[in-house]
C-alpha cells in the first residue's frame, strides 16, 4: 500500500492524470492517479490516507519545485489537473465526514482588477494540500467577501491584486472585513504587493508565492 | 543629434548626446490628470513638452473587414487571463485549420501611412504589435493553452502557426507600404510573472521561439532595429531573445526578479539597448519628485548610454501623480 501511495504522490506530480492520458510521454499507457486512487480505495485504504500520504505530498512537492524556480506554471497546471481527477474519487468521503479538510478558505481577486492567473494557482496549491477553498473569482467587492464569510464565517481570507490603482480597494476590503471580523485572518498576494504594505493596511500577511501561503496556514493550524 | 537620431543611435548601442525618452502610453484615465496639471491639450502637445523622443505608432486600426469583424474572433465569454476561448476544449486540428483565420487583404495601412509622415523628427517604434503568445492565451484561455503544450502540443502548433503568419504576412506588407517611416518593430509578448518567466525555458524552446524568430527575421529583412515588449521578469531568456535579435527589451519591469538595472548591467551589458526601468509599482506612485529624480540619475549612471528612460509599465495608471512625470522627464534632460 505505501508503494502505491507513492506512486499516487508522484502520478501527481508529474501530472499523470489517467492512464489516457497522453502526459507525459514517458508514462503513456500507465495507470495515473485515477488509477491509483481507485486501487488504494479497493485495497480499503482510508480515504484520508490516501489523501494526506498519497495526494498531498505530490502537490506540496510541485508546490515547492514552483517556489524554488525549478518548475513553471504549466507544471503546476497540470499536476493540479492530475490531483482534481483523483479527487473525484474522494469526494464522497468528504461529503460524510470520513475525511476532513484542514479549514476553510474564501479567495477573490479585488474589485476592479481581473487578472486570475496567481489566484487561480493559489487555489489549486490550497486544494492540493487539504484545504476547502471557495474562489469567488475575479473584481470581487468587499460587499462580496462579506457575504462568504457570513456564509463561511470560520474561513480565512485571501485577496489578490495585480494593479497599484486595486491595491487601494484591498485596503478598504481588509478595513471592512476587520471591522466585521476583527478575529478573521487576511492574507495577500500579487505582484505589486510587501509585507509592508500588508501591515499598513492592517491585513494579517502577504505571501509571494503558494507555497509559502500554504506552509504558513499549515503551521499556524 | 535629434531625438530620432539619438533612439536609433542608442538602440544600435552607438554614442549619443544623451539618454532617450518616452513618456510611455499612459492609460486612457490618465490622460485628463495629465493635461490638467501640465496645461496641455493633446497627445502630442504633452510629448513636445516632456522632451519625448520615441512615438509609439502602431496601425491599430488597419484591418478593416468589410463586415466590421476583429482581427481574431476569439469568442470570449470574459476579459479574464484563464477564460476559455474558442479553441478551449479543442484537440483536434481540423478545428483549427477550419477556423475562419484573419484574411491580409483587408489591411489598409493608407491612415497609417500618413501619421508615420507626419510624426516629425522622433523615432518611430511601429509594424503590429503582434503579441502572438497573448492571442494563444486568449484563444484557448491561459490555463488551457499552458496545459495543452504538454497534452495536446500539435494544435498548440496549428494555432501559433496560424497567428504568426497572420502577423508576418500583415507586417511585410506593413513594412512594404511604410518603408523608412517606420524605424524600430516593436511587438509585445508578457513572457514574465513577478518572480520568473511563465513557462520554462524547454516550452520556450518548442512553442516560443521558432515563431519569435520568424518576427525578428522579417524585421531584420526590413531593416528595422527590433523592440520587445514584455513585463515580468524574462532574465531567464534573455541571452536567448538577444540572439534571436532583440535589440532593445521594454519595459524593463524594475521591481521584478532580476530585471533591476545593476543585475541587467552586469548580465546583458554591451549586448543590447534598455528602454524603461522607471519603477512604476512603487517609486512613481509613492515616491516625491526627488525620489524620481535620484533614481532617474543612477538608472542613467547604471545603464546609460544605451537606455532609453521610460516607465517601467508604459500604460502609466492614473495613480501616478504628474509631478513624478515631470521629475522623471526634467531629470532625464539632465536638469
Amino acid at each position: 500500500m505505501e508503494r502505491l501511495l507513492f506512486d499516487l504522490s508522484i502520478a501527481i506530480e508529474r501530472g499523470k492524470e489517467n492512464e489516457t492520458s497522453p502526459y507525459p510521454p514517458d508514462l503513456k499507457g500507465k495507470p495515473g492517479a485515477y488509477e491509483f486512487t481507485s486501487r488504494l480505495l479497493e485495497m480499503n485504504c482510508p480515504p484520508d490516507t490516501i489523501l494526506k500520504q498519497g495526494m498531498m505530498p505530490g502537490m506540496d512537492r510541485i508546490g515547492k519545485k514552483f517556489a524554488d524556480g525549478i518548475v513553471f506554471i504549466p507544471e503546476i497546471l497540470i499536476a493540479a489537473k492530475a490531483m482534481k481527477a483523483a479527487m473525484t474519487l474522494l469526494k464522497p468521503y468528504f461529503d460524510n465526514g470520513a475525511v476532513l479538510r484542514k479549514g476553510k478558505v474564501i479567495i477573490g481577486t479585488v474589485a476592479g482588477d481581473l487578472h486570475d492567473i496567481g489566484k487561480n494557482i493559489v487555489c489549486m496549491v490550497l486544494e492540493g494540500a487539504g484545504w476547502e477553498v471557495f474562489d469567488l473569482g475575479v473584481d470581487v467587492t468587499k460587499e462580496k467577501f462579506l457575504a462568504s464569510l457570513n456564509e463561511h464565517p470560520e474561513s480565512i481570507i485571501c485577496m489578490s491584486a495585480l494593479l497599484t490603482t486595486t491595491m487601494r480597494e484591498m485596503e478598504k476590503s481588509v478595513t471592512t472585513i476587520k471591522q466585521a471580523f476583527p478575529q478573521t485572518k487576511i492574507y495577500l498576494g500579487g505582484a505589486p504587493l510587501t509585507s509592508d504594505f500588508a501591515d499598513k493596511i492592517g491585513a494579517d500577511g502577504y505571501f509571494p508565492d503558494p507555497h509559502s501561503l500554504s506552509k504558513h496556514l499549515t503551521g499556524n493550524l | 543629434m535629434n531625438s530620432r537620431e539619438r533612439i536609433t543611435r542608442i538602440l544600435a548601442g552607438e554614442k549619443a548626446d544623451r539618454c532617450g525618452f518616452w513618456l510611455g502610453n499612459p492609460h486612457p484615465d490618465s490622460w485628463a490628470g495629465l493635461h490638467d496639471y501640465f496645461g496641455t491639450s493633446t497627445e502630442e502637445e504633452l510629448r513636445l513638452l516632456l522632451k519625448d523622443d520615441f512615438r509609439w505608432i502602431c496601425p491599430w486600426n488597419a484591418y478593416q473587414h468589410p463586415e466590421g469583424k476583429p482581427v481574431f474572433d476569439m469568442q470570449r465569454p470574459g476579459k479574464t487571463l484563464s477564460e476559455g476561448g474558442v479553441f478551449a476544449d479543442t484537440i483536434n486540428i481540423d478545428e483549427v485549420e477550419s477556423f475562419n483565420w484573419p484574411q491580409p487583404e483587408y489591411l489598409d495601412f493608407t491612415g497609417y501611412k500618413e501619421t508615420l509622415e507626419n510624426a516629425g523628427d522622433f523615432y518611430r517604434a511601429g509594424g503590429l504589435w503582434s503579441p502572438f503568445f497573448h492571442e494563444a492565451c486568449d484563444i484557448f484561455g491561459m490555463e488551457n493553452y499552458f496545459l495543452k503544450m504538454y497534452t495536446h502540443p500539435e494544435v498548440v502548433h496549428a494555432v501559433t502557426q496560424h497567428l504568426i503568419d497572420y502577423y508576418l504576412a500583415a507586417n511585410r506588407l506593413c513594412f512594404e507600404e511604410c518603408g523608412d517611416l517606420i524605424d524600430g518593430f516593436f511587438f509585445g509578448n508578457d513572457f514574465g510573472s513577478q518572480h520568473d518567466i511563465l513557462v520554462s525555458p524547454a516550452l520556450f524552446t518548442e512553442f516560443i521561439y521558432p515563431y519569435f524568430r520568424k518576427l525578428t527575421e522579417l524585421g531584420k529583412e526590413y531593416h528595422k532595429q527590433i523592440i520587445l515588449h514584455s513585463c515580468g521578469s524574462i532574465f531567464r531568456v534573455m541571452n536567448d531573445l538577444i540572439a534571436l535579435g532583440v535589440d532593445a527589451f521594454h519595459p524593463l519591469q524594475a521591481k521584478a526578479a532580476d530585471m533591476d538595472a545593476d543585475t541587467l548591467k552586469q548580465h546583458f551589458s554591451g549586448k543590447v539597448a534598455f528602454i524603461g526601468a522607471i519603477d512604476t509599482q512603487d517609486l512613481l506612485v509613492n515616491g516625491s519628485p526627488d525620489d524620481v529624480i535620484k533614481e532617474v540619475n543612477r538608472i542613467k549612471s547604471v545603464l546609460g548610454p544605451s537606455v532609453v528612460i521610460s516607465p517601467s509599465h508604459e500604460a502609466l495608471l492614473p495613480d501616478v501623480p504628474p509631478r513624478n512625470i515631470e521629475a522623471m522627464a526634467k531629470a532625464v534632460a539632465g536638469k
